[in-house]
């Protein structure tokens, strides 16, 4: 299901607010973050999480995330022991953006009492709460995370793209940038620009007057 | 792990801890104040028990003028949370406690007097689970009586300007590595609010804030090794030092660290800090 342009997948139970994610593997229970906090942080700096062989209680400290925008504790939605961490996130803590229901899982847990899942929300029964954590975030998510965001408004659309080339020009290929234009012709350019420099359009809304653009550099 | 036996050791009784602000919740005399640049994903999400909201943006600076808030909106903002001058101040916040490090020079600016930052502010009382509560609480109405503005803390243009070429004086960039050098012109977290131009101003050395605080905690480090930290680029005592930034809220953390916690004689923060030396004609840049 997608709310504001944000997934968030049908099969996996809730908690937390909409904020995390629970789902049954290996016999035991995976936990992850939902969208929800994904766009809310901003680039993810660092993950700390409990040791494998941590016994939680219901409500205990998981670990801690800290991003470019916000930092805040974890906590366990049951009762149980830690049984891994995912270790990829230490190095790649972006993965959290990027993926945050597959590679970017957070820590398995083997709970004392499996009823305790039953207290978790499937997905219908927690989307308006959803709706309302995205709405009070101001998050509208975009197809891909971005890398970097550019904000070129009273700027005549040639000059933004100026700007595009000379940010991506020493960034990695794949690196993806939000820009903002209030240039009434914007769309029409970008598009352009993504024929003339082979790099990727992928996303283009308008809010009002305002055009948002997703692109990525190519290679 | 505590740090009190450093933080004793620290210039001024300006610091207090997590496990005190938790014993002292229901003190009428202390008012705690969490200081938030986004209310929204931290004060709203939940705060210490009994502990009121300042605003950065709304409460503690006027937005027509670009100036920290007037005496009149200060005596407002404490009386209306129910602060007297017999009142412990306690503040702490997101970000590392920039803002409360911010809200603090704004009240040594009026010459509000015995105020404390909770050492980690809403990281390290967040990690060591301690009470949140989402109520917003009320208290009965004061008079607050502040002073005129204490300007021997404040740097402006044109005295930073003027001190480019005086020896003895120190100019401290807090801003990340990456700022300092003008390879970016905002940090990524704030695109929207860039400068014209990259670079640092002429002379300055690099001292990232958080090179004063310990990283999992967000707790300051211990006078011995700030000392170290600082007086290993130069910046001593003796010096007329000025801390800036980008809007001058890391640069009040620097302040408050070298201050209070090193006992410097003569700290300014320059809060007009890269926004605007780097938008400004005319005014030297090195890179």
């Amino acid at each position: 299901m997608r709310i504001a342009d944000c997934e968030f997948p049908d099969g996996l139970l809730y908690y937390a607010e909409g904020t995390m994610w629970a789902a049954e593997a290996e016999g035991e229970v995976r936990l992850g973050i939902t969208n929800l906090l994904s766009w809310s942080f901003g680039v993810f700096a660092s993950v700390r999480l409990k040791e494998a062989g941590t016994e939680l209680q219901r409500g205990g400290i998981l670990g801690s995330l800290e991003g470019a925008r916000h930092f805040d504790v974890l906590r366990s939605p049951l009762s149980g022991t830690v049984t891994k961490t995912n270790d990829a996130l230490v190095p790649s803590p972006r993965l959290l953006n990027s993926f945050p229901y597959s590679e970017g899982w957070l820590a398995q847990m083997r709970p004392d009492d499996p009823s305790e899942l039953d207290a978790l929300n499937p997905l219908p029964s927690v989307a308006s709460s959803i709706a309302e954590g995205l709405r009070v975030r101001g998050i509208h998510c975009f197809v891909r995370f971005p890398d970097l965001e550019l904000f070129e408004i009273g700027v005549e659309c040639s000059a933004a793209l100026v700007r595009l080339n000379e940010v991506l020009r020493p960034s990695e290929a794949g690196t993806v940038v939000h820009v903002v234009s209030d240039d009434p012709s914007a769309d029409i350019e970008m598009e352009r620009w993504a024929d003339e420099t082979g790099n990727k359009f992928l996303e283009h809304r308008k809010d009002g007057s305002i055009h948002h653009f997703i692109v990525s550099k190519a290679g | 792990m505590s740090h009190q036996p450093e933080q004793n050791q620290y210039a001024a009784d300006v610091v207090t801890t997590t496990e005190w602000v938790q014993n002292n919740l229901n003190d009428p005399k202390v008012r705690i104040v969490e200081v938030d640049y986004d209310p929204v994903l931290n004060y709203n999400q939940g705060h210490v028990p009994g502990a009121v909201l300042f605003d950065w943006k709304k409460d503690l600076n006027d937005p027509l003028t670009r100036d920290i808030v007037s005496k009149q909106g200060l005596e407002e903002l404490l009386g209306r949370n129910g602060i007297s001058k017999d009142t412990q101040i306690i503040l702490y916040g997101d970000f590392n406690n920039w803002f409360a490090a911010y809200a603090f020079w704004d009240l040594q600016y009026y010459g509000v007097k015995g105020v404390k930052l909770m050492n980690g502010g809403r990281k390290k009382w967040l990690l060591e689970d301690r009470p949140l509560s989402k109520d917003t609480p009320s208290y009965g109405r004061e008079t607050f009586v502040a002073s005129k503005p204490d300007e021997t803390i404040r740097a402006y243009r044109e005295q930073v300007f003027q001190a480019l070429h005086r020896s003895g004086t120190s100019l401290v960039d807090v801003r990340s590595p990456k700022e300092f050098t003008g390879e970016v012109l905002a940090p990524p977290e704030y695109p929207t609010e860039h400068a014209q131009r990259g670079g640092h101003i002429p002379g300055a050395v690099s001292i990232p804030w958080g090179q004063a605080v310990n990283d999992a905690d967000g707790t300051f480090k211990g006078r011995k090794e700030l000392e170290v930290l600082y007086s290993s680029k130069g910046v001593t005592p003796d010096h007329d030092v000025i801390a800036y930034c980008r809007i001058g809220e890391r640069s009040s953390h620097t302040w408050f660290v070298l201050k209070y916690l090193l006992g410097y004689p003569h700290v300014r923060n320059y809060d007009g800090s890269w926004t605007e030396w780097g938008n400004s004609v005319k005014l030297p840049l090195e890179k």
